[in-house]
């Protein structure tokens, strides 16, 4: 009996691996699967009847009837495999994948908008905040609370596109502060409305667009984009913005920049300076960007004058820091190699489509 | 300013070229903008030797000298100088040799002596006033090597960018070199303090009236008599020349000299045109109403209640501080002067020269505010020079003063400087700092009294003293320090956040970004039907064109779009910007998110509902939820019937979205239809759903039937959705219009997908059919629908 049964078994599971291995198509393929592996295929039935044997021999038999279940099962799979993949006739469904003529229109970022997100992500990484001011201005934001008061020379030296005098900003009637309009000539005037509302420490930055009433050329415009940044604390040194601005244009450029100071006067500042940093080209070596100089020009700092935080309402001495402002069209045109000013205003899209 | 290399490097006793001179003020003091070579260069001009020296044969007065020229061989020369003397090294102007005053020398016979040459006189080469005789060189120099080499007459011309806070203190020669002299650290020797002015006690014939004294807080008058008018020598002509001056006469040109030299402009006038018999009054005053006068300059001005004139007892005799009169001034006929030295308020001068227009050397000075000290010693320097050069006889002095502000005293800590500077300095290298740089200074257990000299104005507050320091050291030396501060996260501006997220989407979109100007014209204005009232409007624009600042960001767009259409006619454009309306003459800024789209094949409206798709998943990404509502766009650029209003889930209004006028685009120039959106930032913010909070999945499920029913051509989706809603009692989830068509004969059909759901039981299917059946009929009431009872007008229940 145990013999037959084996016999049975054996017999059994090579007629059910060799039936799946020459299955030809899906449906003897499911008939197959009904006639092995089906609750009433023979195995099926001989499995079920193994309840009625005596523990001792259902354990041995069963475990031969389980292996060989297992093997066809295996078969079975395998054989799913190979019809369902010949089922397909993929070679007959070439299509030409180097064509795309679903293609949907590709934006472009400004890339004045681009470099601010660089600059601004980098000092934001270094715990600065954004601040932003109107761009028509009172002359009192613009100038006077900037140390530059009426009749002062250093007027002169940013020609201002002033709005009609017939319109002025709303004011206090109580308000002696010039409320003649203007379209602001630089971004400071935003360092005295933050001040106005916040107390030190602080560390900022103010991007945005300015004006002055030049006549345009390759590298003139009237129109044009500053960042300024403010950092305010108990001793902040001259050594200090040489720290904060080489760590700035090196991630900037992606390698280590130096920064020069040359004395300058801003009446808002004292110490004033202009900073240079290292040519971006020749590395400083000295090239035709740079004059043979190896030093470009980019801006101008200093150290914030006390006149400036008194008008914001602090302590005189008490608090020392750096303002410090560049243009970003020419950190654009430095990094994207851009020969021509008036190009990030053109709104050309043969400009505009490349960044 | 333009300074004099030749004069400074005299003046300062500098070693360095004029490149070096220049790298080291751009890094230390001042840019250097320029450096120009001038003077003579004189080729052919060379060093010889006379070897012979004969009477010239057929002329008393001329010699005939053998020259030895070095390379250039034996020459003979003939020469009329008095001085010349055998073995004498002298300079020998070539044939060929152009000298100043475009005097070209060749050979030629001389009295029947051939001369190949000249020997010259300091004169004729023009590098000083000498021409009694040859110009005689030092016993070691080469013979034959040209002159330029040996004898150096060239000079080089600094175009020297004098930072606005020294002009007071630098616009001069003798200014310029005390800072290069403090900068390398050498006293400088030029005797500033011993410029003090002639004393007499004698009476005078003239008095001084100080009269606008607040304008004018001193006024100094010297007479001399008996100058020997004339043109100046050749050597001052040529100095002024290097700063574009033109030589008038000696007085005028000597008080133009000192002018350069010492920062002070100074005036000279004929004392026989000031009116007054035996005691003449002469000062400062304001003017009287419409008083007129003839300046220098040839032109009449009438001058106001504001205007600083000099006056004698008669009118005005000077336009203070700007421009001398006509009738007043030195003449070659002119023998007693009277000179004028002052010290004028800057705004005064500044604000009458820009309304006047005159711009002098005297005004840019004066309207830099100099220092009160300065006219004294200007004037005596003008008198010593004036003595010399002209002659005469100083009468006597007058020197009228107002209330001279007394030095400061600045207590500038040590401390404090170090901690600006971020640098260690000593206290003695400070001191000798201020020192070099005239400063009296007192140190007391570390804090520095520092007393700046009268001709530094700008040194007041400890800021300054530590710049003075941080420059006396070399900014270079300052090294990088990394800041110490407390930490804190930077916070996000969440109107910023919301600019970029926009800026971001809208390119995800296929839109590009520009960046307009914030100016149009009114032309511009106009065409794009806004009102030119509500702008603000330059006073100086650059031209018509932009002439108003903006209300909107779409003119600038629709320029822009025409300006690419042809190339690109798909090209889509964006803006993120403020722009600035004046209400009630009042400012109010506008942040807008605006674009547009053009040059769309199709007028079908298509064009419309592809860009607002594109707007709509821009703003609903972010969480701005909104609807599109009809409005009045009468009289606006937008389409009447082709535009909606963005309203948010409240009402309130994000923005406009249409097709522009048609009319609009064709005055914009662009070819067939654009569609655009203007948005509100600050609304999109205000509309934006910020935090979401989950909600839990429906646990039933919903109970779905379609509907389709034909409506009049003019009937909204927001409508149909609206009524759906309504008469659904309170059972319908959500309607979703899947199907919309119109037939040929212009009916137009809509074919809805409608949920019906409850929160605690299923919605049966009788129950759906029967809020269908009360749907149908307020769709056909409200908005006279017919619902279509075709196979595809109603679809079995389904759950879902």
């Amino acid at each position: 009996m145990e013999t037959n049964t084996f016999d049975f078994l054996e017999k059994m599971e090579r007629a059910g691996c060799t039936a799946f291995s020459e299955a030809k198509t899906l449906a003897e393929f499911r008939d197959l699967e009904v006639q092995f592996l089906g609750r009433k295929s023979e195995l099926g039935l001989f499995l079920k009847s193994l309840a009625l044997l005596p523990p001792e021999e259902r354990h041995k038999v069963g475990k031969r009837a389980n292996e060989a279940k297992r093997a066809i099962t295996a078969a079975s799979q395998s054989a799913r495999a190979r019809l369902s993949e010949a089922s397909f006739d993929v070679k007959s469904e070439w299509i030409d994948v180097t064509d795309q003529p679903c293609s949907l229109p590709v934006g472009h970022l400004h890339i004045l908008t681009t470099v601010e997100n660089e600059i601004v992500d980098i000092f934001r990484s270094l715990g600065f905040d954004v601040a932003d001011g109107p761009e028509l201005e009172t002359e009192f934001y613009n100038f006077d609370a900037l140390n530059i008061p009426a009749d002062h020379p250093a007027r002169d030296m940013q020609d201002t596109f002033w709005i009609r005098e017939d319109t002025r900003s709303s004011q206090d009637p109580q308000d002696h502060r010039s409320a003649r309009l203007l379209l602001r000539t630089h971004t400071s005037p935003v360092q005295v409305r933050y001040m106005e509302t916040h107390t030190p420490p602080f560390r900022i930055i103010v991007p945005g667009r300015i004006f002055r009433s030049e006549a345009t050329d390759a590298s003139h415009e009237h129109t044009f984009y500053q960042f300024e940044s403010l950092f305010v604390d108990k001793s902040v040194s001259v050594g200090n913005f040489k720290y904060v601005a080489e760590l700035f244009f090196s991630r900037f450029f992606g390698k280590r920049i130096g920064v020069r100071l040359r004395p300058s006067f801003f009446p808002f500042v004292e110490p004033g300076f202009e900073f240079d940093i290292a040519c971006t080209v020749c590395d400083g070596k000295g090239c035709s960007s740079c004059h043979g100089t190896g030093w470009l020009e980019v801006g101008g700092a200093g150290m914030v004058h006390q006149s400036v935080f008194e008008a914001a309402g602090y302590e005189r001495d008490r608090w020392s820091g750096f303002a410090w402002g560049f243009g970003t069209n020419r950190l654009a045109m430095m990094k994207y190699k851009i020969p021509d000013v008036r190009l990030f205003q053109s709104g050309d899209l043969r400009f505009l489509n490349q960044f | 300013m333009k300074f004099s290399y030749r004069w400074l490097k005299q003046l300062s006793g500098t070693e360095k070229s004029p490149e070096e001179l220049a790298a080291f003020l751009t890094m230390r003091a001042f840019e250097v903008e320029e450096i120009l070579p001038t003077g003579l260069t004189l080729p052919q001009v060379i060093v010889g030797k006379v070897i012979s020296l004969e009477r010239h044969p057929g002329a008393d007065r001329l010699q005939v000298a053998r020259v030895q020229c070095g390379s250039h061989g034996e020459r003979t020369i003939v020469c009329g100088a008095p001085n010349i003397a055998l073995s004498n090294i002298v300079a020998v102007a070539l044939p060929g040799a152009m000298l100043p005053g475009d005097v070209l020398i060749r050979a030629a016979e001389i009295r029947g002596v051939r001369s190949e040459g000249m020997i010259c006189s300091e004169k004729e080469l023009g590098i000083g006033e000498n021409h009694e005789g040859i110009l005689i060189l030092p016993e070691d120099a080469t013979l034959g090597v040209p002159l330029s080499e040996f004898w150096d007459a060239s000079d080089w011309v600094l175009d020297v960018k004098i930072l606005p806070d020294r002009a007071h203190d630098c616009l001069s020669h003798v200014g310029l070199a005390r800072e290069i002299a403090a900068l390398e650290e050498r006293v400088f020797d030029y005797d500033y303090e011993g410029l003090t002015l002639p004393h007499t006690d004698r009476a005078l014939p003239f008095r001084i009236s100080l009269q606008a004294e607040k304008k004018c807080c001193r006024y100094i008058g010297a007479l001399v008599s008996g100058v020997t008018m004339g043109p100046s020598p050749r050597w001052l002509v040529e100095r002024l020349s290097v700063f574009g001056m033109r030589s008038r006469n000696c007085i005028v040109d000597l008080t133009n000299l000192v002018m350069l030299e010492l920062g002070a402009p100074l005036h000279a006038f004929d004392w026989e045109k000031i009116a007054g018999e035996s005691k003449k009054t002469i000062g400062p005053r304001f003017t009287r109403n419409n008083e007129r006068a003839t300046l220098l300059d040839g032109k009449t001005y009438e001058f106001n209640e504001s205007d600083i004139v000099i006056a004698d007892s008669n009118g005005v005799l000077a336009l203070a501080g700007i421009l001398g009169g006509k009738e007043s001034a030195v003449s070659d006929e002119t023998k007693n002067v009277f000179f004028e030295a002052a010290s004028f308020d800057a705004v005064s001068i500044r604000r009458t020269r820009t309304r006047l227009g005159i711009e002098t050397d005297a005004s840019m000075r004066f309207e830099k505010d100099l220092s009160p000290d300065l006219p004294e010693r200007a004037l005596t320097r003008l008198l010593e020079l004036v003595k010399h050069l002209a002659g005469g006889e100083v009468q006597g002095v007058i020197d009228e003063r107002g209330r001279i502000p007394s030095p400061r005293v600045i207590e500038c800590s040590a401390d404090r400087v170090t901690t600006l500077l971020g640098a260690d300095i000593s206290v003695r290298h400070m001191k000798k700092i201020l020192e070099l740089r005239g400063c009296l200074v007192v140190e007391k257990k570390n804090v520095l009294a520092v007393t700046p000299p009268p001709f530094r104005l700008d040194l007041r507050t400890i800021a300054d003293i530590t710049e003075e320091i941080g420059r006396g050291i070399g900014y270079e030396h300052i090294l990088p320090v990394a800041p110490e501060f407390s930490l804190g996260a930077s916070s996000t501006d969440p109107l910023r956040a919301l600019e970029r997220s926009l800026r971001d989407g809208s390119v995800a979109q296929g839109l590009t970004e520009i960046y307009a100007y914030s100016f149009y014209g009114e032309k511009e204005a106009r065409l794009a039907r806004l009102l030119v009232e509500r702008h603000f409007e330059l006073q100086n624009p650059m031209n018509p064109e932009q002439a108003l600042v903006r209300i909107s960001l779409l003119p600038g767009l629709l320029d822009r779009l025409a300006l690419n259409v042809r190339r690109f006619p798909e090209a889509a454009l964006f803006e993120v910007a403020k722009a600035y309306e004046k209400v009630t003459n009042e400012v109010r800024e506008h942040r807008f998110f605006s674009g547009v789209i053009g040059d769309q094949p199709s007028s079908d409206g298509a064009a419309f509902f592809e860009f607002s798709a594109r707007l709509s998943r821009i703003l609903n990404t972010l969480g701005i939820f909104h609807t599109l509502s009809p409005g009045n766009f009468d009289g606006t650029l937008w389409h009447p019937s082709r535009s909606a209003i963005l309203l948010d889930r409240h009402g309130n209004v994000l923005g406009t979205v249409g097709e522009i006028h048609p009319n609009v685009s064709l005055a914009f120039r662009i070819p067939r239809r654009g569609v655009a959106f203007e948005c509100d930032i600050h609304a999109l913010l205000a509309a934006r759903v910020e935090k979401k909070i989950f909600t839990p999945f429906r646990r039933l499920p919903e109970t779905l039937r379609d509907v389709s029913f034909f409506v009049p051509r003019e009937t909204r989706a927001s409508d149909v959705k609206r009524v759906i809603f309504e008469a659904g009692n309170r059972l319908v989830t959500s309607v979703d219009l899947f199907d919309r068509y119109q037939n040929e004969r212009g009916e137009k059909s809509f074919a809805v997908h409608i949920r019906f759901g409850k929160a605690e039981e299923m919605v049966s299917g009788e129950e759906a059919d029967r809020t269908v059946d009360h749907i149908g009929k307020a769709l056909e009431s409200k908005l006279g629908a017919s619902i279509r009872k075709d196979e595809t007008g109603m679809s079995p229940g389904e759950s879902l």
